[in-house]
């Protein structure tokens, strides 16, 4: 899947999406002779150019990747997002503590090691940001706790 | 003399204890980033863009900071590199070399003191050269007006992907997506919404942090993951004697010396930084000394005086990066650029005029830039051992933190949810484009600079009413489009001419 190829039909998709969009943007009030769309349709040009460049000339050869990263790659992606997207809800210690677990497991840590770590990231870093550096973080479903 | 006034009304800046102790503090995490293979200075720096303005530092402040951690990531690279054969960072690529064999045959301390010092001459050197070159360039850079500017950062996109890439048309497609990145929320001159998609948090742009975190950090961490798997190997030879003698510096001074002004000139272009003034400089000492001293050259073997060229070397382009990105406010690599973003967020406009309008920012930052240097030197060669150490810290702890930091980073900006699941998906983006060898530090450029292209490239057509042959009207405009030109067309026809036999190993460079 990763290849030259992929690569430069993506750019192109990209280069059309961007040029699509930036067609249309018309300013209300025209005070100069060069609008809002201009700079986007030259970049939508050079990406472009160089996407057809890498469609026609890529060798279509997978990159060889490192066995049994995958699959370590896929996990870490959808943790890492998870982590995003419960940060708020879920409050910044226990989503942290949970993020920090599997990705440490990730890394090849055993369950003790991970949990470990977690908890001290977790409550460490809320004193410290929180308390200490005054960056506000939420609090989430342990609410008064903290 | 009034360069010398100025620099001493920096000194007064830098010497300040806050400025200090940040000076110390950046030396010491730089040196720590630098030993860890993977993680690099622009990794480091980019999780601290948010950091910086949670804790309201003045913008001289994170200045020092950064370039601090800057200068002594190029220290710490070669620690790794001599210890273990894994370059630190990239530009130690060219340490490992020399440095290792040194270590292989128990050697290892008079490698890691006498790079130590080379690296300080070399650094050294460079901080004098930015002290004289700079303020001259600065003054002739003001009769740049927009059309220049718009030549001038062509100029630099074209040396990074001609210069630098293995691969330019990866590199223009990097930078094409850094402009694209930069044209995203509010067009400030016609009030028109551009690709916000009605989503409310993007009305003001991308977050610089959430991306440049997205982009080194995050993708950094995706790579890791795989050379993880593949295996590091840590294994720490023997120190032996802990202090280079007389007779080995005075074997190494003129590599030194030369590896320094290779260095500091190669800094100065746009793209090129310590990675290929290191590898030029190893080719340029291989070939004096094979000449001059054929019995003792030992190149490949652990020759004292490759390694001396190529620390000195890197550590001085790495310094010398700083000029163009002061005076001109054109940065040559990612770290600089990621600095230079940086100054923006404070409403400081790069540029020539940078030296009249801050002149206690710019005299501050260099004037920590010997005060910085001096540090590294004094803790590089007692506690080589304790910073050698890092790379005994599992992957699983240091993981769940750089993760930790960057997202206190990013949701400390606007305390949203949206940035840190953007940083997610800019981070697995760019692992992608990473693994296909698409470099970073051309589109982290164009992301910074894409604003001030359009706004010099808008303002240049204003003043001709929309006649797009203005761009090319001034001598120095000219100058700057054809050396574009060249840049893009000469190497890979020089390439082709010679049978692709040179072709200097540098891969993607982050730093």
């Amino acid at each position: 899947m990763s290849t030259d190829r992929t690569l430069g039909g993506l750019a192109l998709l990209m280069a059309l999406v961007i040029a699509g969009f930036g067609w249309g943007l018309v300013a209300p009030f025209a005070y100069e002779p060069v609008g809002p769309s201009a700079f986007p349709l030259v970049t939508a040009a050079l990406i472009g150019g160089c996407g057809l460049v890498l469609l026609l000339r890529g060798t279509g050869r997978a990159e060889p990747g490192v066995p049994g990263a995958g699959r370590g790659v896929l996990i870490l992606s959808a943790t890492l997002l998870a982590y995003a997207v419960l940060f708020q809800p879920l409050g910044f210690v226990l989503s942290t503590a949970a993020m920090s677990l599997v990705t440490a497991r990730v890394f090849g840590a055993t369950w003790a090691q991970g949990l470990v770590v977690g908890s001290i990231l977790a409550l460490g870093s809320f004193l410290l940001f929180d308390h200490g550096l005054d960056v506000v973080l939420p609090t989430g479903v342990l609410g008064e706790l903290l | 003399m009034e360069t010398l006034s100025f620099l001493l009304s920096g000194f007064a800046v830098a010497a300040t204890p806050l400025n200090l102790g940040l000076a110390a503090l950046g030396a010491i995490v730089g040196t720590m980033v630098g030993v860890l293979p993977g993680l690099g200075p622009v990794n480091a720096v980019a999780m601290l863009v948010p950091v910086v303005f949670a804790l309201g530092l003045p913008p001289e402040s994170s200045m020092i900071l950064m370039a601090s951690i800057y200068i002594g990531s190029e220290y710490g690279g070669r620690i790794s590199a001599i210890l273990i054969n894994v370059p630190g960072e990239a530009s130690a690529v060219m340490t490992a070399l020399e440095g290792y064999p040194l270590s292989r045959q128990g050697k290892a301390g008079i490698a890691l003191s006498l790079s130590a010092w080379t690296s300080f001459v070399g650094s050294m050197l460079a901080t004098v050269g930015i002290v004289v070159a700079a303020p001259i360039l600065s003054r002739w850079a003001l009769a740049f007006g927009p059309i220049e500017y718009v030549a001038l950062m062509v100029f630099a996109f074209a040396c990074l992907a001609g210069l630098l890439a293995e691969q330019p048309v990866k590199a223009l497609l990097a930078v094409g997506i850094g402009l694209a990145l930069s044209t995203v929320g509010i067009d400030p001159n016609s009030g028109v919404y551009r690709f916000t998609f009605g989503m409310p948090n993007l009305i003001d742009g991308l977050q610089f942090a959430t991306v440049v975190i997205g982009l080194f950090a995050i993708s950094e961490l995706l790579l890791l993951l795989e050379s993880h798997h593949a295996g590091i190997p840590a294994r720490v030879e023997r120190m032996g004697r802990s202090l280079f003698n007389w007779s080995e510096m005075r074997l190494t001074n003129a590599a030194t010396l030369r590896g320094s002004f290779i260095g500091f000139f190669i800094g100065l272009l746009p793209g090129a930084g310590g990675t290929v003034g290191s590898a030029l400089a190893y080719s340029v000492e291989k070939r004096i000394v094979e000449r001059q001293d054929p019995e003792g050259a030992r190149f490949g073997q652990g020759d004292l005086r490759g390694l001396a060229s190529v620390e000195a070397a890197n550590n001085s382009a790495s310094n010398s990066n700083f000029i163009p990105m002061l005076t001109l406010g054109i940065p040559s690599s990612g770290t600089t650029a990621i600095m230079l973003g940086v100054l923006t967020l404070y409403n400081i406009t790069p540029g020539p005029v940078l030296f009249t309008a801050q002149p206690e920012l710019v005299w501050g930052l260099i004037a920590s830039l010997f005060i910085g240097n001096v540090m590294l030197l004094a803790m590089n060669i007692p506690f080589v051992g304790l910073f050698a150490r890092m790379l005994s810290v599992p992957a699983w702890v240091l993981v769940p933190f750089i993760v930790v930091v960057s997202a206190v980073g990013v949701y400390s900006g606007k305390s949203a949810s949206f940035d840190l699941v953007l940083m997610v998906l800019v981070g697995v983006a760019a692992w992608w484009l990473r693994r296909l060898a698409v470099p970073m530090a051309p589109l982290v450029l164009g992301f910074v600079l894409g604003k001030l292209l359009e706004q010099n490239l808008r303002r240049a057509l204003s003043l001709s009413a929309g006649d797009v042959g203005i761009l090319w009207s001034s001598w120095i405009a000219v100058v700057l489009w054809t050396a574009a030109a060249l840049t893009l067309i000469l190497p890979p026809l020089l390439a082709r001419l010679r049978g692709r036999k040179l072709k200097i190993q540098t891969q993607g460079s982050m730093e």
